[in-house]
């Protein structure tokens, strides 16, 4: 457990470290990246999840309004921190990230940018194949930056790989790891050789008492929180996890870009691969830069809530980002209706927690209270 | 205060404004709210009343009521960093508002991304509230040309989008009445451009301001014969100036370049304060995005790549090149960006434009912080110090 936090807490140096000894790295940006892509060209598939504090590099090319978690990424490609990586993934998600895939180029000089257009629509049949010919474009320009072509078996290869993962972090969902530890997993599973994570996720599943033991490790608190869900976009600090602890808050449920939207959903691992991943990668819980025509957010958020047992939701969104902005009024709306209480902490990189995010969680905590 | 020097054909384009959004308050016909930059041509060959939420947010920013309407927005749940058109708006449709009221409620809606995100999220925030079908135009961030698989996906869309719009008003949308839309609207697009074109006289003939006024009916009526009417009237009447030597701004010392939606509550005051210095802007970005032009021999595949290829939607290099082009063309002597708090769309990289526009040109500009709607992002007393230090230092 502790290799896992260490990797979710800082994960550049091992990865600097392999790429010195000749394994390659590619950053991507967002979790609608087909990692095994990827993992099959030959890199070790990076996500871009926290920089170093925006500074000066974030500062001469990015306005204040945008989110600190885009900037610090900036930050980090620009002042050397991601030096590692052969290249960066850049797909299109939000507007800042969007037109951030224009400026890394110039921020870090030398930097080659592999950009996948991810359709803003996910349910059309004509989305299906863009997204396809994109993933195509994308194979493609991985090739040629390992330098040889890709095959069918190797592909699937990697995918085997990363749906035994996604089965293994599943496995260490409710079972009382503890925030930080569960969460750790999440991260690191974004952050590191999926072969090595595979073997740590696998050891941790044997059995309770070692999980106790390994969450006690991680440094989580003890397990047994009132259960609440979690609704909202990347979170790759792991403090905000203790901080829910420490309110008695332990999470039953997510909707975290760093989280189950991640690593929910196996790829099929058999017909066309391409066509498996642009399935895989279109059909998951949409995020908020994607159309969401049936709403699909809101119902599995409530279905969500009730499947895990959740007395209350938390919010965490990056502050600045527009996206979960606009959807955020009408989720909150349905909880009220549904009686279900929450509360919106706004996050900025690096992570502080104010007076106003522990008022509001004790508020949350005891509003859950009463509703028992 | 410098006044604005009036076109006579004004009283044309007010009373048409005045005439369609009668009809659309008044009428029967079907309505569609839709974005500024989705294929309007589509509702208008299918006989459906286009109502653009995003002119009446400027409507709202320009009368100032976008303080306390984005204010009401915060206690619906909308923050600060949503866009303020469609925060003043959800929030003067929620409380009957602004300055004709509320809208009139739509039977469905069009959006297109090309100019940003939010578009789509603010329209289904609307397809949720009325209830009604989103139709949505999905454009690929664009470098320079639609790849072959950009096209596809455009006019894959566009087909499904013509065949909802049928199943929605239960008829089929006229494919020959839709060619025509299309025609002119490229009719009228091309005597916008010849417009802007005109702007490049010393002096120049039209201000930024004034184009941000006369943009009315090229949003909201390309593709109908009141808007190329009207446009051949206003063309012949600039032509006119430029002969007669007459200049939008008295004394006309500095040419500038306007980059972005202007600050709507401070039009008059922050334009007439430039005037008064002897500062006309003589080309703007954000009047120059509707200038596409559709091939008759390709109608749908030209009406995906216009609307792709609009500047918002273009990657950062096809922009600089095209600010520098503007820099040129028109003899401009510095530019003006306005960081736009609610955009981060057109917004996101002007940083890095003004640095290889002036690499490229010898040009500077000067970047001034505000929001196009909602005012407490403004402080008119910085930005006119800084305006005036700008306009000192280019003598």
């Amino acid at each position: 457990m502790q290799r896992l936090v260490e990797i979710a807490r800082d994960p550049h140096g091992a990865l600097r470290e392999a790429a010195r000894e000749g394994k390659g790295v590619v950053g991507y940006f967002c979790s609608y990246v087909p990692v095994e892509l990827i993992h099959a060209a030959g890199f070790t598939p990076v996500r871009m999840l926290q920089g170093p504090p925006p500074g000066e590099v974030a500062g001469r090319y990015m306005q204040p309004f945008c989110c600190s978690f885009a900037r610090s990424l900036l930050e980090g490609l620009g002042d050397g921190t991601y030096a590692y990586l052969s290249a960066v993934v850049m797909p299109h998600t939000c507007d800042t990230i969007r037109n951030l895939s224009d400026l890394v180029e110039t921020a870090a000089p030398g930097t080659r940018v592999m950009r996948l257009m991810v359709p803003t629509v996910t349910h059309t049949a004509e989305a299906a194949d863009f997204m396809l010919a994109e993933t195509e474009a994308l194979k493609e320009a991985l090739e040629d930056l390992a330098g040889e072509e890709l095959d069918r078996e190797r592909l699937f290869q990697s995918i085997r790989l990363y749906n035994r993962c996604r089965d293994a972090l599943a496995g260490l969902k409710g079972s009382g790891l503890g925030n930080r530890a569960l969460y750790a997993a999440y991260l690191a599973f974004q952050l590191m050789d999926p072969e090595e994570f595979l073997a740590l996720a696998s050891s941790l599943s044997r059995g309770p008492a070692d999980r106790d033991a390994r969450a006690r490790e991680a440094g989580s608190a003890e397990s047994g929180g009132a259960g609440v869900a979690l609704v909202g976009g990347p979170v790759p600090q792991l403090e905000v996890f203790d901080l829910l602890q420490e309110y008695g808050l332990e999470v039953v449920w997510d909707d975290l870009c760093t989280g189950s939207r991640f690593a929910a959903g196996a790829v099929r691992e058999n017909g066309d691969p391409l066509r498996a991943l642009a399935e895989r990668y279109l059909g998951r819980r949409p995020c908020p830069t994607k159309r969401d025509p049936d709403n699909r957010r809101e119902e599995e958020l409530v279905k969500g809530v009730a499947a895990g047992g959740a007395r209350g939701v938390v919010f965490l969104q990056q502050a600045f980002c527009e996206f979960h902005s606009f959807d955020y009024p009408g989720l909150k709306k349905r909880l009220d209706a549904e009686g279900i209480p929450s509360v919106r902490l706004d996050l900025e990189h690096p992570f502080a927690p104010t007076g106003q995010m522990r008022t509001r969680l004790q508020a949350l905590s005891e509003m859950m209270g009463e509703g028992r | 205060m410098a006044g604005r020097l009036k076109l006579p054909c004004e009283g044309t384009m007010k009373e048409a404004m005045t005439a369609y959004y009668t009809e659309a308050f008044t009428s029967d016909r079907p309505k569609a709210w839709v974005t500024s930059g989705a294929p309007v041509e589509l509702l208008l060959a299918a006989d459906v009343i286009p109502i653009f939420p995003e002119n009446y947010g400027a409507m709202i920013g320009a009368q100032r009521l976008g303080g306390d309407l984005c204010s009401a927005a915060g206690d619906l749940g909308f923050d600060d960093c949503v866009c303020s058109y469609a925060r003043c708006t959800i929030a003067s449709t929620e409380r009957g508002e602004g300055p004709l009221g509320a809208l009139p409620a739509p039977d469905l809606l069009l959006a297109c991304n090309n100019g940003c995100g939010t578009m789509f999220k603010w329209y289904e925030v609307l397809s949720r509230r009325f209830g009604v079908p989103l139709l949505f135009f999905d454009t690929p961030y664009c470098d320079g040309e639609p790849t072959p698989r950009d096209r596809e996906y455009l006019v894959r869309q566009l087909e499904r989008i013509i065949a909802e719009l049928g199943d929605i008003l239960g008829r089929e949308v006229d494919r020959n009445r839709l060619w025509e839309t299309l025609r002119l609207s490229s009719d009228t697009a091309r005597l916008w451009t010849g417009i802007q074109e005109l702007r490049k006289a010393r002096p120049c003939p039209l201000n930024s301001p004034d184009m941000f006024l006369h943009m009315a009916l090229i949003v909201t009526l390309r593709g109908t014969e009141i808007a190329y009417n009207y446009y051949q009237e206003m063309l012949a009447q600039v032509r006119e100036r430029v002969e007669a030597g007459i200049g939008a701004v008295e004394g006309e010392r500095y040419r500038l370049l306007w980059d972005h939606i202007p600050p709507w509550y401070a039009l008059r005051d922050f334009f007439g304060f430039c005037a008064e210095l002897g500062a006309c802007f003589a080309v703007d970005t954000y009047t120059n995005v509707w200038q596409g032009e559709f091939d008759p021999d390709h109608p749908l595949e030209s009406l995906a790549e216009c609307y792709q290829k609009v500047m918002p939607n273009l990657r950062l290099p096809w922009r600089a090149a095209m600010y520098v082009d503007y820099i040129r063309d028109y003899a401009i002597d510095g530019f003006v960006i306005h960081s736009n708090h609610s955009c981060k769309s057109y917004c996101l990289g002007e940083y890095e434009i003004a640095r290889r526009v002036t690499a490229e040109t010898g040009v500077r500009g000067v970047i001034l912080e505000a929001d196009m709607v909602d005012p407490k992002f403004y402080s008119e007393a910085q930005v006119k110090q800084m305006m005036a230090a700008f306009l000192e230092s280019l003598d």
